[in-house]
């Protein structure tokens, strides 16, 4: 009796879960086991590649000292920073304009061609701003037509003190479109109420901006802010092709740092050990967004 | 905010939208003109002389048009698998509990944290040894696991939208769990079928790390390599990369013109509130 009581509540519970199974059995699969590898291999010495040896906390010990790890976690931090503070504020412009009243025509139009940016790919986004960042190109030529002669000589790409800014500003345009649509989803949840009684008490601009309207976006941009930083924080396509990491190292990432690592040097148990340590500051940072997405269950 | 002034809105949006067009606009500029005249002084906005040469030289190149037959081969492939299973993980989140779920939760959450080179070394590793190395099924699988997770939750919150009395009126009728997903649960989900559909055809036509790491032969290689190995050899032929270029982004264009209403009701279903 008992026995068939706990088969059934077994069958019971299968039932529920048979439908999280597929997802899960393949994230498992596909995240997990690599993960666990990934650990394992950080431990080895991979000087021979067929025969690795158990090296203890060698791996660690070695990124730790070296200077160009942290140079490329300081790139990181630059390239992350800057990234989602300024998409976030020319998200929040391009959304409180579309927020306005106006011709609605006029306004689906504009959101699409806004979209465009992060429809792209960063491949064509890497074409593109290698194209526009180039030597004789489209940024060059406006900044000697409008006088700044000195400047339009810069090679954008290849100098080592304006590399990654540049890598930042098409990072930055691939980004914004998403934070944009995200916070006119957000703006238009705002009730109009707040704003009127606003007006009656004679409110500015940037009075209604600062009191209601980011007030009344808090949740929204903190999941913003925090899901930018952890896809920021591990973004690498658009560094390498565009710098590759250089000029000098100075566009170097901890991405490109890993990866140059694992398949240019083969270090796979260096460039492990390497990742493991960038995954540890990501969980750190987002442990408050685990925490309130969690939250949100309630079990 | 500032109704009285609209013309001052119409204005900014056109200024400011125009700044930040002026790379798709000179992508599609360069694309028309004839190779000497990318760097053309003084500057052009438009094509001096007006050509397709570009175009031809992309269409005429067979290794390009299997490059986009292979996206399309891994994209649709990956987007038919996470939409299967994101739908169905999202209902199990959203309408049961059982032991597990806050782990099976917070897994996910963790997995969207992986830095992809992290993943990206065991993975060659593992592909090489099980023989899959440079065949479309790597890069499906891989790809499905990076789609996975967000899509799950984009789900979950969506069908949390959907009141749960629909749900418990169909079990009195005598529904199952599955019977009343198929039949209650997914009609009125298709907004977030969709968005997840375009968020992972994106992600997948979009990847390059593992495109680069996981093949090695034009059969099976994904088109974002085709234009970043133009662009590792030097470009000298900016008119080709940019019409090409130019080709890469129009599908999913048009397909996100399309359903781009469904896809803001999905995104945005849990996330703004």
């Amino acid at each position: 009796m008992n026995n068939n009581h706990a088969r059934n509540d077994l069958v019971e519970y299968f039932r529920k879960v048979s439908f999280i199974l597929p997802a899960i059995t393949l994230l498992l699969l596909l995240t997990a086991y690599p993960l666990y590898q990934v650990i394992l291999m950080s431990f080895y010495d991979y000087t021979d590649k067929a025969n690795p040896i158990f090296a203890g906390l060698k791996n660690y010990s070695e990124f730790i000292v070296d200077p160009l790890f942290w140079n490329a976690l300081k790139n990181t931090v630059i390239f992350t920073t800057i990234s989602v503070f300024s998409g976030l504020s020319i998200g929040l412009i391009f959304a409180l304009l579309l927020n306005q009243q106006i011709n609605t025509k006029f306004r689906a139009i504009f959101r699409s061609i806004l979209m465009f940016p992060w429809l792209t790919s960063s491949t064509v986004v890497a074409a593109i701003f290698m194209l526009l960042f180039n030597p004789f190109g489209l940024v060059n030529k406006f900044l000697s037509s409008i006088g700044l002669t000195e400047l339009s000589q810069t090679a954008w790409l290849g100098n080592e003190n304006t590399a990654l800014l540049a890598v930042i500003v098409a990072n930055i345009w691939r980004g914004f479109p998403f934070m944009m649509l995200m916070l006119l989803a957000g703006l238009q949840t705002i009730s109009n109420d707040l704003y009127e009684a606003a007006d009656i008490d004679g409110a500015g601009f940037f009075k209604k901006l600062f009191y209601i309207t980011i007030p009344q976006l808090k949740n929204i941009i903190m999941t913003l802010v925090i899901l930018e930083f952890i896809w920021n924080f591990r973004s690498f396509d658009l560094v390498f092709l565009m710098t590759g990491g250089g000029p000098m190292n100075s566009t170097e990432i901890m991405s490109t740092y890993i990866y140059h690592h694992a398949f240019r040097t083969l270090d796979f148990g260096y460039a492990s050990a390497a990742a493991i340590f960038m995954l540890l500051i990501m969980v750190a940072l987002s442990f408050f967004y685990l925490r309130s997405s969690v939250k949100k269950e309630g079990e | 905010m500032f109704r009285k002034n609209k013309f001052a809105v119409y204005l900014s949006l056109i200024v400011l939208g125009s700044i930040a067009m002026i790379p798709i606009f000179w992508m599609i500029s360069i694309s028309f003109r004839t190779n000497p005249e990318v760097f053309a002084s003084p500057l052009k906005l438009l094509p001096p002389t007006f050509t397709l040469d570009a175009f031809r030289t992309v269409f005429e190149n067979r290794d390009l048009i299997q490059l986009f037959v292979n996206s399309y081969i891994i994209a649709l492939s990956v987007t038919f698998i996470c939409i299967i299973a994101a739908a169905m993980a999202g209902y199990g989140f959203s309408r049961f509990n059982f032991k597990g779920k806050r782990s099976a939760l917070i897994y996910i959450l963790l997995t969207q944290m992986f830095p992809m080179v992290l993943l990206v070394i065991p993975y060659f590793l593992f592909i090489t040894r099980v023989g899959l190395y440079n065949t479309y099924f790597a890069l499906i699988l891989a790809y499905t696991s990076f789609a996975l997770p967000f899509s799950i939750m984009m789900m979950r919150d969506f069908i949390n939208t959907i009141p749960k009395e629909l749900d418990e009126a169909a079990k009195i009728d005598g529904c199952g769990p599955l019977k009343s997903f198929f039949y209650i649960i997914l009609p009125p989900c298709l907004p977030g079928l969709i968005a997840t559909g375009v968020y992972t055809f994106i992600l997948a036509w979009n990847e390059f790390l593992f495109a680069v790491i996981l093949t090695n032969s034009i059969e099976v290689r994904p088109l974002t390599i085709g234009i970043g190995m133009l662009i590792g050899e030097f470009t000298t032929e900016w008119n080709a990369l940019m019409a090409l270029s130019f080709l890469a982004s129009a599908p999913l264009i048009i397909v996100f013109l399309f359903v781009q209403k469904y896809f803001l009701q999905g995104l945005t279903a849990g996330s703004v509130k």
